[in-house]
């Protein structure tokens, strides 16, 4: 309990200011749950709850990297690791398992990545990605210290890559919607166009630091990342709630619509190329 | 001979857009894709703010450090070529037998 002392005033001193759901007791039963043992494990809290995006329904993602496999009794291989679930009280507790040499191999596809050069391809599915993030930017410790896996990431490379495979996803977004709009398909072209621009806001939270790449929290991201009165965040925001029934009636303003969505990406894709 | 107004704006054309890799800039439009030189891409990035030919000259002038008349030409050479590829919408009214076709603009704005 004194370790579980220690890591509470470590939390409270750590974390953004929120309900966070863990005390000592429940930290105690998360260390016993999977058996984490530091001298076999670094195991380390992260997730939505961890960074303060998280809510009352949200699960506590426990991050085990070891060589061993779970201890628990429901198991299972997701997204290319070991997932191993648990629930205590109310809270849903997901302990996730990467082998060393596996977060090994994730460190050397970063290093090897350089902007602006080879083919632009994904380095990570979205699970290594966000492991990644987690990993280097919040990791809070509850055996061992990731600060050795931490040093094998660099939080720079990383925002690097992200900016430029966000740019590439616009890309394919954009040859979507000019499709829609030469074949006329309107009310496809509609909901394509304010993708595009949120695809385009994703870029901008990017630039402007953020790693998390998961898009449930773009808005949170948004309040995180950019000022109040930023006037990229306005225009999103009116892109992303038009008056849908005045340009379904409307072709001409739809198609100004589509255009204005379009004019947004090129705006903030500037910005990334940094012109 | 090539009559132009040098309060007119080119604008870009929705389906086409610019990115740069490493040292290269490039417009797209669907399956084309043009490597554009430094001063193409003052031009671009000057219609893409909705900036008349004068000012988009005088941007390259201060840009590519060349007096304001030798912008000037370049602009309106720029402009063209970019005209003529579909790139940017109808500016200037350049002979027929070379000026490209943009079908599926004039097909959105007969509707």
């Amino acid at each position: 309990m004194e370790f579980a002392g220690a890591w509470m005033q470590f939390a409270r001193d750590k974390l953004p200011k929120q309900d966070f759901p863990v005390d000592a007791a429940l930290l105690d039963d998360i260390v016993k749950l999977e058996a984490v043992d530091a001298a076999s494990d670094i195991a380390y809290l992260s997730g939505s709850l961890v960074e303060g995006l998280g809510n009352p329904w949200s699960d506590l993602d426990v991050y085990v990297v070891t060589d061993r496999p779970p201890v628990g009794p429901t198991a299972f291989v997701d997204c290319g690791c070991m997932v191993s679930i648990h629930y205590v009280g109310e809270l849903r507790v997901d302990y996730e398992y990467w082998p060393t040499t596996q977060v090994r191999d994730l460190a050397d596809r970063l290093s090897a990545f350089e902007p602006g050069t080879g083919a632009i391809v994904n380095l990570f599915s979205e699970a290594e990605e966000q492991f990644v993030h987690r990993l280097v930017r919040y990791p809070l410790p509850i055996a061992g210290d990731p600060a050795s896996l931490q040093a094998m990431f660099s939080l720079d490379t990383l925002n690097a890559y992200q900016i430029q495979i966000a740019v590439k996803r616009l890309d394919s977004m954009h040859e979507d919607l000019c499709g829609m709009i030469e074949g006329r398909n309107w009310d496809v072209a509609l909901f394509a166009a304010r993708e595009l621009a949120a695809g385009a806001m994703d870029v901008y939270l990017h630039i402007r630091g953020n790693t998390n790449p998961s898009r449930k929290w773009r808005a949170s991201l948004i309040r995180r990342y950019a000022d109040d009165d930023d006037a990229f965040v306005k225009r999103f925001f009116d892109l992303q709630f038009p008056d849908a029934r005045r340009l379904k009636a409307d072709t001409a303003s739809l198609f100004a619509y589509c255009r204005e969505c379009i004019a947004y990406h090129a705006a903030i894709v500037r910005i990334a190329h940094r012109d | 001979v090539i009559e132009v107004e040098t309060n007119a704006v080119p604008l870009v054309r929705y389906d086409v857009r610019r990115r740069r890799y490493g040292t290269v800039t490039w417009l797209i439009r669907k399956n084309d894709w043009f490597q554009i030189d430094r001063t193409t891409d003052i031009v671009w990035l000057a219609c893409e703010d909705e900036t008349s030919i004068d000012r988009i000259a005088a941007r390259v002038a201060d840009d590519l450090k060349i007096d304001l008349g030798e912008a000037l030409a370049a602009t309106i050479l720029t402009v063209s070529r970019l005209q003529f590829h579909g790139l940017v919408e109808d500016v200037f009214d350049l002979p027929a037998e070379v000026s490209p076709s943009s079908r599926s603009m004039q097909r959105l704005q007969s509707e």
